[in-house]
């Protein structure tokens, strides 16, 4: 059996200092390489999961603490694939096609290549320990990201993110060594704690779930710990935000699963957890209607598909679990797709406030369309790899919660009519014509293309992932 | 073979300090430098065996050769390799300072390896003293400093020559480890009064809060590379002697110490931390985070378990490398006037390694994977919440949040805004801060061997 | 053979895709060639329906998500109105567009709105319908904005695709609980299920989005808007098809309205739009608005009759509706190019002169006007048999009768004044109206008088029980009707006119009531924003409390660092406190 897991890291590893060796110029096609092979082995990984029906693969590597005996361990769930797939697409895309102005390149690809390294680790991770260290090297490979490549005002975004995160990954800290204590075996091992926890005594398990909880909030974002995301988007390149809203959210929304999986006692408080989620999303709903800057508006989208996707976990059922993973895998294309016309109109006009961009369609139809699919594909229009998600999620929440379950499905329709709102004061308008600085090259183009191909892909044939669930 | 460690390092010792004495008349500052980084050498690698070989016996009646005391013989011997350098390049007159350097040494090796209450007494003075003599040696800025060194460690020895009297009529041999053997005295007042005065006094050194205070002032004004040696070695030495007084003397009160130190490691963790997020000047902003750093050392000890030692004793060694390469930087950049943050801007287009090793070494500091740093604080949280330590560890934890601040303060400032005019450092701080990054990352995503030294020397000093 | 119904214009949409930029000229013609195949197709399959079929595409746990179709007559009846329309309107659109930069992109868009469209009147679930609908909505998007240039497109776009996008979702949740509570999503299993309060919820949620979808009441105003999309897009989308995916969605579903009591609500709703629609195309005054308010009546008497539970009357307004008003948006279509695309029918003038025209909609409004023979009389006069049981309302559609017919004459009667200064031009410009819009135009004609034969076979084609209308139903209406035709001919054509908007501005208010309804979507609209507004000051004092929790510690830090005051006297003091305390607290 081939260590498709271990290559796919390995090879990271190689480009970030295949990137760090070259010159600035060539330093996106080599980082672009070895991305892209890491994404070619995640498809490999899809196809051989595929042939044989099942997903078996579980690679061990040399030991890391072997007092808490910790190794390098990596394996698959459908969720975890359906993630890394997204991650290493996302990632691919953002390496070549994300930085229009071509701006500190070298230091962006490193960072993108080491962000999906902790990104593809940290989904694989059989061992919550592992899963905590590749948390934080992803948070510290995107602050740097915010850092050094963000706009104006970065420092302030970059702190504020800085904080949450690591408040977060804190907790997170506090909650597995937790978990490791309590559990009989002493141990970080995700199936052995799955299938020990239950001896945990209730109280304690509340405990450990109320950090998880927090934590993944945090990183997720779900009112009233969402603050950081817009501001950290407003700054961010776009590279940044693409991975920022594509990926990093997706932690959250893996590492929820997680926790629910983890601590049987965490069904006690399904219902909670899903009135918050259907609260958030509304609530991130109204908030987007106030914004003007597009990254903001695409960044509470984001808050109120994450929302929806905190819903679906709190299911708790088949279906809500498979349809949280499914969301997570449009969204991250979706989203990522979506702050990638963002910097391609930023790239345009020099602005991002949609009431001053005029006419985009008139100065680039791709990034106009694409944008359009971009709201299809957020509002969950059928075809599009999000209908599928939205409609596992509901259908799993109907089950548990009754019919009221389906209601955050309208806070969609808040979102989508904003959406289009925005389309129609800046896409579709030439009413006057803001002045066109740049013109975007064909690699933005392609970027489009490849999302676009995945977004139909996932959505024409939602089995690719939904068979490795048992349903 | 074990007798012969202990003539070797004696042996090597001997010779440090004697051609360090010479140095004085012969000026030869590159021979001396070569010649005292091969002692210590001889040293790291005689202690390294020493940990290898794993016995434990005692040599020449004083000197106790086990893990746990060659693992600190082989701490600070690299730690004052390291030091070394820095002063060579930097202290106006070495050759004084290493004549210094080898009395102090003596005192170090002395705590790491003793075997009685009054050699630590001995140790600690021995190894103070000399310090407050370095500060002064470079100037008369730094006599404030120095000043306030000498009456501050003045009144700490007193008090811990008071505890060692105080234990005195219970155990006439002074030994370390006997009183251990004695269970009957457990809840003696008088000893439990020495207890308290040990801790005071060792306190001092190790900097925690309240006996702590003269830290921030003299680790300012202190030339950078004494400031490592105060920080990377001299505190790390009061907690090895904080071990020894602990553990093998005072084990039954084993109840009083750990709430003792338990509310002095809150205190210090929250002072070090919160005081740190209001600190301009660099220099100042590391002894802050020096001292939260002790206090989550402290952790370790409050456990009283094996597990405990193990983890402070792993997040000793690797704090020592992390603040000598902070403080080596500091040092290097000090001396071209850049010492606020603000001066910072810009370091990362000047000199993109040592901006990168300073950001490793931050990240570290305040506990992120994959870097040593992180390895120690995990130990240490898990050890305290393996007694079920739950509340001090949320603190702990809180801690290490807001600490987030003030090093992302630094790290952001140093890649504030590019500029040009690029800054190369000298060798010397270029190697220091090569082998403690080397040292930072090696460990954190390898930490197996060094835990396994740990824990071996954890082993060793602990009772039962 | 059915799934080539959707493979055809989708492949011409995919070829078109690729030709954007290159061939203008040949992209109607690529549209046009896939309508015939369709039509083909479908001509096939309305001799031999062949078996319903169903292609799975995933599954769910035991809940099968699935393409499925069906030959039902209802359904065949849908698919060839819409195949017998799709040739004529892209014929017509071949005369009709003139800018070359933008021919690709029109057919492209309106033949992906033709696949789905016919996929829509074939599908046999919930999915494959529900995948269609979105379709239609998108389409009906991006073909309502098609000249993004112009000022009020993409607003009316946005209107339409918020109003409909409202419905997709209140759709979609009703999809999805008829899905969880019954485990299937196929129509032939729903109809047959019992009742329960989900299947009840679901079959509001899925009424109100066949409101939004079929523009009724409150959902109507985005029609009229809606306009602003080219003439075929109009006649296409706007009367003829799309909007009576939503009267066609409660048809099939019926019994299930019948069985949880909810049809006095679409009856209601249903008098109610088709009074508002009657009321907005007497006073409006845009040429296409008027017989866009005519649609939302024809639809509404559409609900009408569902409500009345006469699912046979509701069938025959919709077969004969089509032709009519497809007919009619043409024939306008064809008036405003005759007059620079003026849009106010009071300057636009001479549609006399082209008499073959004039002819073709004459019929057409005569038709609409229900006189008899012409098809349009057959559907109301059915309707009126149906609502011979309730006198409320019949005398309500009683007065949408008359309404009808004056304010089609109106529109006939205003379009077709003299203009005694331009003349000539005019004759020039209607003589020079492409034959391939005209030709579509007499072919709808024909097709209007065919249909009152093709109608007496309705009623066995859909093998109702009910039986088809007896004439003497229909003479009643008529006779409304030609009350309203003769009012219209004394006021528009005698100059008898009456100034409502400035004589009685109080009374227009009420009887133009698209301003009105548009002010209270407006408050709705608002009403939100200052939801939203609140919000944001959420997040806003949330942050400001985080900031505020942060700068507290800093401050904290100040006052802590105070101790470190560089004297000596206050370290030793600090010791020795320290100390003292530490020494007391446990010896103590």
């Amino acid at each position: 059996m081939i260590p498709y897991l271990g290559i796919m890291l390995a090879s990271l590893l190689l480009g970030i200092i295949g990137v760090l060796l070259v010159n600035e110029r060539h330093s996106r096609v080599v980082g672009s390489v070895f991305s892209g092979i890491t994404m070619l082995l995640a498809f490999a990984v899809l196809v051989s999961g595929i042939q044989s029906g099942s997903l078996n693969f579980s690679e061990n590597y040399i030991y890391y603490i072997s007092q808490f005996n910790v190794s390098l361990n990596l394996q698959l769930t459908p969720i975890s694939l359906a993630l890394v797939l997204m991650a290493s697409v996302v990632a691919f895309v953002t390496v070549f096609a994300g930085n229009p102005e071509h701006e500190r390149e070298k230091t962006a690809s490193a960072l993108i290549l080491l962000f999906e390294f902790a990104a593809i680790g940290l989904f694989a991770s059989g061992n919550l320990l592992l899963f905590f260290i590749f948390w934080d090297i992803g948070v510290l490979a995107l602050f740097f990201m915010i850092y050094l490549l963000g706009s104006a005002n970065r420092r302030r975004a970059a702190i504020k993110f800085l904080i949450y995160e690591l408040l977060a990954s804190l907790l997170l800290l506090f909650a597995i060594m937790l978990v490791y204590f309590y559990t009989p075996m002493h141990s970080f091992d995700i199936n052995y704690i799955i299938a020990n926890s239950v001896t945990m005594s209730s109280s304690t398990q509340t405990l450990i779930f109320a950090f998880l909880f927090v934590a993944f909030l945090i990183n997720m974002p779900v009112f009233p710990l969402h603050l950081w995301l817009p501001d950290a988007h407003t700054e961010a390149s776009t590279q940044g935000s693409m991975l920022l809203s594509g990926v990093l959210t997706k932690f959250g929304g893996y590492g929820m699963l997680l926790a629910f999986a983890l601590i049987p006692a965490a069904a006690n408080f399904s219902l909670f957890v899903a009135l918050l989620g259907g609260f958030s999303a509304f609530y991130a709903a109204f908030v987007l209607m106030t914004q003007h800057d597009i990254k903001r508006v695409i960044a509470y989208t984001t808050i109120v598909e994450m929302s929806i996707i905190l819903v679906g976990i709190a299911t708790l059922n088949p279906f809500g679990t498979a349809g949280a993973t499914f969301a997570m895998l449009a969204h991250g294309f979706a989203i990522s797709m979506l702050f990638l016309v963002a910097g391609s109109i930023g790239h345009i006009f020099a602005d991002r406030d949609f009431r001053a961009v005029k006419g985009v369609i008139a100065s680039s139809a791709a990034t106009g369309y694409t944008f359009l699919i971009g709201v299809f594909a957020t509002t969950g229009v059928p075809l599009t790899a999000a209908f599928i998600g939205d409609v596992l999620i509901f259908l799993g929440a109907i089950r548990a919660f009754s019919a009221m379950g389906v209601i955050p499905l309208l806070s969609l329709g808040i979102v989508g009519a904003y959406l289009y709102y925005v389309m129609n004061k800046s896409v579709f308008s030439t009413r006057e014509v803001s002045k066109t600085i740049e013109y975007i090259g064909s690699s933005q183009k392609l970027g489009y293309a490849i999302l676009l191909f995945f977004i139909f892909l996932f959505g024409l044939l939602p089995f690719l992932i939904l068979n490795f669930f048992n349903l | 073979m074990i007798p012969y460690i202990g003539y070797i390092i004696a042996g090597a010792l001997f010779l440090f300090v004697a051609t360090d004495i010479l140095a004085v008349w012969h000026k030869k500052l590159k021979l001396q430098l070569i010649v005292s980084t091969a002692l210590l050498g001889l040293l790291a690698l005689t202690a390294l065996y020493g940990i290898m070989s794993g016995q434990s016996s005692v040599a020449l009646g004083i000197f106790n050769i086990n893990p746990f005391s060659m693992l600190f013989v082989l701490l600070f011997s690299l730690s004052l390799m390291l030091v070394n350098f820095l002063a060579y390049e930097y202290s106006n007159d070495y050759a004084a300072f290493l004549m210094l350097l080898g009395f102090a040494s003596i005192g170090m090796f002395a705590i790491a390896m003793a075997n009685s209450l009054v050699t630590i007494l001995l140790g600690i003075e021995l190894m103070t003293v000399p310090t407050a003599f370095m500060i002064m040696l470079n100037g008369k800025q730094f006599v404030e400093s120095a000043i306030k060194l000498f009456i501050l460690a003045a009144i700490a020895i007193s008090v811990l020559s008071f505890a060692v009297a105080l234990v005195f009529p219970y155990d006439p041999s002074l030994a370390l480890a006997s009183l251990a053997t004695n269970p009957g005295i457990s809840g003696t007042y008088i000893l439990v009064l020495a207890l308290l005065l040990f801790i005071t006094a060792l306190s001092f050194d190790a900097s925690l809060f309240p006996f702590n205070l003269w830290i921030p002032d003299v680790y300012t004004g202190a030339p950078g590379y004494v400031t490592a040696l105060l920080a990377g070695i001299n505190k790390k030495v009061a907690f090895v002697a904080l071990f020894e007084v602990l553990l093998l003397v005072m084990f039954p009160l084993a109840g009083y110490y750990s709430s003792a130190l338990q509310a002095l490691a809150i205190m210090t963790m929250f002072f070090g931390n919160i005081v740190a997020l209001v600190q301009n000047n660099v220099k100042r902003l590391f002894a802050y985070s020096s001292i939260a750093q002790a206090g989550y050392i402290t952790l370790g000890i409050v456990s009283v378990t094996q597990y405990g030692i193990e983890a402070s004793i792993f997040q000793i060694i690797v704090h020592s490398f992390m603040i000598i390469g902070s403080f080596a930087i500091v040092l290097w950049l000090e001396s071209k006037n850049i010492r606020t943050i603000t001066d910072y801007n810009g370091l990362g287009s000047r000199n993109a390694f040592a901006a990168f090793a300073l950001t490793i070494f931050m990240i570290s500091l305040i506990g992120i994977p994959p870097t040593a740093g992180f390895v120690g604080k995990f130990l240490l949280f898990t050890s305290t919440i393996n007694v079920g330590l739950l509340a001090l560890t949320i603190i702990a934890v809180i801690n290490s949040f807001i600490s987030v601040y003030y090093y992302a303060k630094v790290i952001m400032s140093m890649y504030a805004k590019k500029d040009r005019s690029a800054m190369k450092a000298t060798w010397s701080i270029n190697a220091v801060v090569l082998v403690c990054l080397a040292v930072v990352i090696v460990f954190g995503i390898f930490p197996q061997p060094l835990i396994s030294m740990a824990s071996a020397a954890a082993t060793a000093i602990f009772p039962i | 053979m059915i799934e080539l119904l959707v493979v055809f214009p989708l492949v011409a949409a995919a070829i078109l895709s690729l030709l954007l930029k290159r061939s203008p000229k040949a992209a109607g013609y690529i549209a046009l060639l896939a309508a015939l195949a369709t039509l083909a197709i479908a001509l096939s399959i309305f001799i031999s329906p062949g078996a319903p079929q169903s292609f799975q595409w995933f599954t769910a746990g035991n809940l099968l998500f699935s393409i499925s179709t069906t030959a039902a007559p209802i359904n065949i009846l849908l698919l060839m109105l819409v195949s017998v329309i799709t040739p004529l309107i892209f014929l017509y659109s071949i005369g009709f567009m003139r800018v070359p930069s933008e021919q690709a992109r029109f057919y492209f868009e309106m033949c992906v709105f033709a696949a789905a469209m016919v996929l829509f009147s074939i599908s046999a679930n919930f999915i494959t319908m529900f995948i269609a609908w979105e379709m239609l909505g998108i389409t009906s998007y991006m073909l309502i904005g098609f000249w993004y240039r112009k000022e009020h497109a993409p607003t009316a776009a946005r209107k339409a695709i918020t109003t409909i996008l409202i419905g997709d979702i209140l759709m979609l949740m009703g999809i999805l609980l008829i899905g969880a509570a019954y485990g299937t999503f196929e129509f032939s299993a729903v109809l047959s299920a019992p009742g329960s309060p989900a299947l009840d919820l679901a079959l509001i949620l899925i009424l109100l989005a066949a409101f939004t979808k079929s523009a009724q009441f409150p959902f109507h105003e985005w029609l009229s808007d809606a306009m602003e999309g080219p003439t075929p897009v109009s006649a296409f989308l706007h009367s003829s098809t799309m909007v009576k995916a939503g009267v066609f969605l409660i048809a099939v579903l019926l019994p299930l309205y019948e069985a949880a009591h909810l049809l006095p609500v679409i009856l209601v709703i249903g008098l109610v739009s088709a009074l508002i629609g009657v009321s907005n195309a007497l006073t409006d005054r845009h040429i296409k608005k008027i017989l866009a308010y005519s649609t939302i009546e024809d639809l509404g008497l559409m609900f009408v009759a569902l409500g009345l539970g006469s699912l046979p009357a509701a069938i025959a307004l919709f077969f004969v509706q089509t032709f009519y008003k497809a007919l009619l948006f043409m024939g306008a279509g064809a008036i405003m190019r005759a007059n620079d695309e003026k849009e106010d029918i009071y300057k636009i003038y001479g549609a006399t002169l082209s008499r073959p025209l004039i002819a073709a909609m004459a019929i057409g409004a005569l038709s609409i006007a229900g006189i008899f023979p012409l098809s349009g009389f057959f559907g109301k006069a059915m309707l009126e048999g149906a609502a011979m049981q309730n006198i409320l309302v019949y005398t309500i559609i009683f007065a949408v009768e008359l309404g009808t017919g004056l304010y089609m004459f109106r529109w006939m009667f205003t379009v077709s004044r003299k203009s005694y200064e331009q003349t000539s031009t005019l004759k020039l410009n209607y003589g020079s109206i492409p034959k391939s819009m005209m030709v579509p135009i007499y072919v709808l004609a024909a097709a209007v008088l065919v249909a009152s034969i093709a109608y007496l076979y309705l009623p066995t084609y859909l093998q109702s029980s009910s039986g088809g209308a007896s004439i003497s139903d229909g003479l009643i209406g008529m006779f409304a009707s030609i009350i309203g035709i003769a009012l219209a001919y004394r006021i528009y054509l005698q100059g008898h006119r009456v100034h409502l908007e400035s004589t009685s501005p109080g009374m227009f208010a009420v009887v133009h009531n698209s301003t009105l309804v548009n002010s209270v979507y407006l408050k709705i609209t608002r009403t939100f924003s200052y939801a939203a507004g609140l919000a944001m000051y959420i997040d806003f004092a949330f942050d400001k409390m985080t900031y505020g929790f942060a700068q507290a510690l800093i401050s904290s830090g100040n006052i802590i660092r105070k101790v470190e005051n560089g004297q000596t006297n206050m370290y030793v003091l600090g010791f020795v406190v320290g100390m003292v305390v530490l020494v007391l607290a446990f010896i103590l």
